[in-house]
């Protein structure tokens, strides 16, 4: 089946020195006219060998140098054999062109591997790979020069309008001359590449930080609603602050997303859609410095049922958030909010932030309704917490109340931004750290507040007798000033940490008396290294 | 090798793509779970390997892509996107060995639908 109706060629053909060069065409071909058209001008009968299968129009290479060749049967039938392995034309959906050689050789000791190489090198092997991976090697370029190649050829025509993963940069717009021309190019540019761009869209990246273009304007509204007819996948709009937008309600409309990426928009509950009309597939939302009213984000969350890594920066916020999922795994949040209320008991890393605002006059006016008490209890298989800012500080009445036997038997790593001196956050370090068998690793950054309050002799008071720390290994504690609260816990942290290894203490300014007592602490790990580093402070 | 051993160019069974691209993935693997191995060294590791001969690249390319290797893919689609970066049309066609298949009028007429991506 796989001879053509060519008359068999001599039968040890390929036991003789020299070429023999066979033929592939798509249809038939005049034997006579084969000898001709072979570059190196053989002699031999040229033999042709025809393969049903589409994919098999590449290469052939026969790479004989032994003297005892197999007989020509033996050669078709190995070729056959491992034609027939082969099954997968579908990565070559359309017919190669027509004029495609298959040069079989034959190497003798004498012939120079290069003369086999040289037909590899004519042939232009990039248009003919696979559709989807000329769209990926198009996709690495910067968006003009991948429109460029439609000059190519008339196979490179239109590759480019079928791209399925958009980045567009205004800094690759910049040209040094007026930064408003630049950014009417920059638009236009944009504008018109998804006007004529024909397929489905998966990624649309936008970048316009560097430049801090002011204003994307209409545009914006415009690519996102051409954006939700395309069944985009991953959203990621990097745009400058300034540039602060309300959320398009075309955005809604964007079914496929899985990962979204916004920056300094507004989110109002007036154009949100109703629980039932979410984004099935999200798992990822990452929002920065973005504004959000009433509970838009509580309701967003809500109706994304499979939302697992919630991260936001600069989160702005006055009204009550309510936030309740089963399925996060990861949650940050960090911002200016004065109402949080958190329920998602799978979490495994927690990252809560809480910044003041700079007018405000000392903290103690400042307070923030945060369910810390009822949110901690509630997680169970956490790995990470981190609690920065002044949520400690600020979170009304809460002492830390966790009943035994809960214990976060995954808990490995805690940092904390902690005044060690007030009776509140130093009961919830403490009772942190009772339900902590396997922490490892935890970090302090340590504020120090009013020096009037008396002073708290917490840490000498806790009972030595349990071990807190027994798996710790390394520790960090930033803005150490010695005060008293300081050294007590140092003194505590040392007598309970039988594994400690190392110990890093960045300091703003350390008495020499107080560095001296410091290092003369007893240990309870012989091994633990006390690192005394001066922070930088920028001048 | 005493029998004839065939080498087909099609992108599955690259014989001689293959191997190479399996060492590399088995090596990136098992640098990937010792942690010690330092961003600098795969670096340079990655720039070495792809300084291959064009054909090979493409063989590379292939092979990533059948194998799913997704880093090699990655990789080796960076590079030859690195090659079409900065260059005329002109050159892109004489590295890649692409035939400039279009009429004058047709190009002028691409020129033309296109004004707003040469501006």
């Amino acid at each position: 089946m796989l001879l053509s109706k060519l008359p068999a060629p001599a039968p040890n053909i390929l036991a003789k020195p020299g070429r023999v060069l066979a033929y592939r065409g798509s249809g038939q071909r005049d034997p006579s006219k084969l000898a001709s058209s072979t570059t190196d001008g053989g002699d031999e009968d040229p033999f042709q060998i025809r393969f049903p299968h589409a994919i098999l129009a590449g290469r052939w290479e026969l790479q004989p140098q032994h003297p005892r060749l197999p007989s020509l049967d033996d050669a078709k039938e190995r070729v056959s054999s491992s034609a027939r392995r082969l099954p997968h034309y579908q990565l070559f959906p359309k017919p190669l062109p027509k004029a495609l050689t298959v040069k079989v050789y034959q190497m003798d000791h004498g012939s120079s591997p290069t003369k086999i190489c040289k037909s590899v090198v004519d042939e232009d092997i990039i248009s003919n790979l696979p559709e989807a991976l000329r769209d990926k090697i198009l996709c690495c370029l910067p968006i003009k020069e991948a429109v460029g190649t439609c000059l190519l050829s008339r196979t490179w025509r239109y590759t480019w309008g079928s791209m399925t993963e958009l980045m567009f940069r205004r800094a690759d717009f910049a040209s040094g001359n007026d930064s408003a021309d630049d950014d009417r190019r920059f638009l236009k540019f944009t504008d018109m590449f998804l006007f004529l761009h024909n397929g489905p869209i998966l990624k649309f990246c936008l970048n316009t930080v560097a430049n801090e273009m002011v204003s994307t304007g209409g545009h914006l509204y415009r690519w996102m609603l051409m954006l939700s007819r395309n069944k985009i996948k991953e959203i990621q709009l990097q745009t400058s602050i300034r540039d602060s937008y309300k959320v398009p309600s075309s955005f809604f409309s964007c079914d496929e997303l899985e990962y979204v990426y916004l920056r300094a928009c507004v989110f109002t509950s007036l154009h949100l859609p109703p629980p039932s009309k979410g984004f099935k597939q999200l798992h990822t939302l990452r929002l920065e410095y973005v504004t959000v009213e009433g509970n838009s984000l509580g309701d967003l969350v809500a109706s994304c049922p499979n939302l697992e890594k919630l991260n936001i920066r600069g989160l702005c916020s006055q009204s009550n958030i309510n936030i309740r999922s089963t399925k996060f795994k990861v949650l940050k949040i960090e911002g200016w909010f004065t109402h949080l209320n958190l329920h998602a008991p799978y979490l495994t890393s927690v990252w809560i932030g809480l910044e003041l605002n700079s007018d405000t006059v000392g903290a103690s006016t400042t307070r923030c309704n945060f369910n810390l008490s009822p949110f901690i209890a509630s997680l169970s298989d956490v790995e990470t917490i981190r609690f920065h800012g002044h949520i400690l500080e600020c979170v009304e009445r809460e002492f830390l109340i966790l009943k035994q036997p809960k214990l976060f038997n995954r808990l490995t790593e805690i940092s904390l931004e902690i005044n060690l001196g007030d009776l509140k956050e130093a009961n919830f370090a403490l009772c942190l750290f009772q339900h902590a068998p396997n922490l490892r690793f935890f970090k302090l950054k340590l504020i120090s507040r009013n020096s009037m309050v008396p002073r708290v002799h917490f840490w000498e008071s806790i009972d030595r007798d349990v071990c807190l720390f027994q798996n710790v290994e390394v520790v960090g504690l930033f803005d150490f000033t010695g005060s008293f609260a300081e050294l007590g816990f140092l003194k505590f942290l040392l007598e309970g940490a039988p594994v400690l290894r190392k110990l890093g203490i960045i300091d703003k300014g350390l008495d020499r008396n107080v560095l001296k007592n410091l290092l003369k602490l007893r240990r309870a790990s012989k091994d633990a290294e006390i690192l005394i580093l001066e922070a930088c402070f920028p001048h | 090798m005493t029998a004839p051993t065939m080498t087909s160019r099609s992108p599955t069974s690259t014989q001689r793509s293959s191997p190479r691209s399996l060492s590399t993935a088995r090596s990136t693997s098992s640098t990937s779970t010792a942690a010690a191995a330092p961003a600098e060294d795969l670096k340079s590791f990655d720039a070495e390997f792809v300084k291959v001969d064009r054909a090979t690249l493409f063989d590379l390319i292939l092979a990533a892509n059948y194998l799913n290797i997704k880093g090699l893919l990655d990789l080796t689609c960076q590079t030859v996107a690195d090659m079409i970066k900065d260059n005329t049309p002109e050159e892109i066609r004489k590295i890649f060995n692409i035939k400039n298949d279009f009429t004058p009028e047709e190009e002028a007429e691409v020129r033309k639908e296109n004004q707003w991506a040469f501006e």
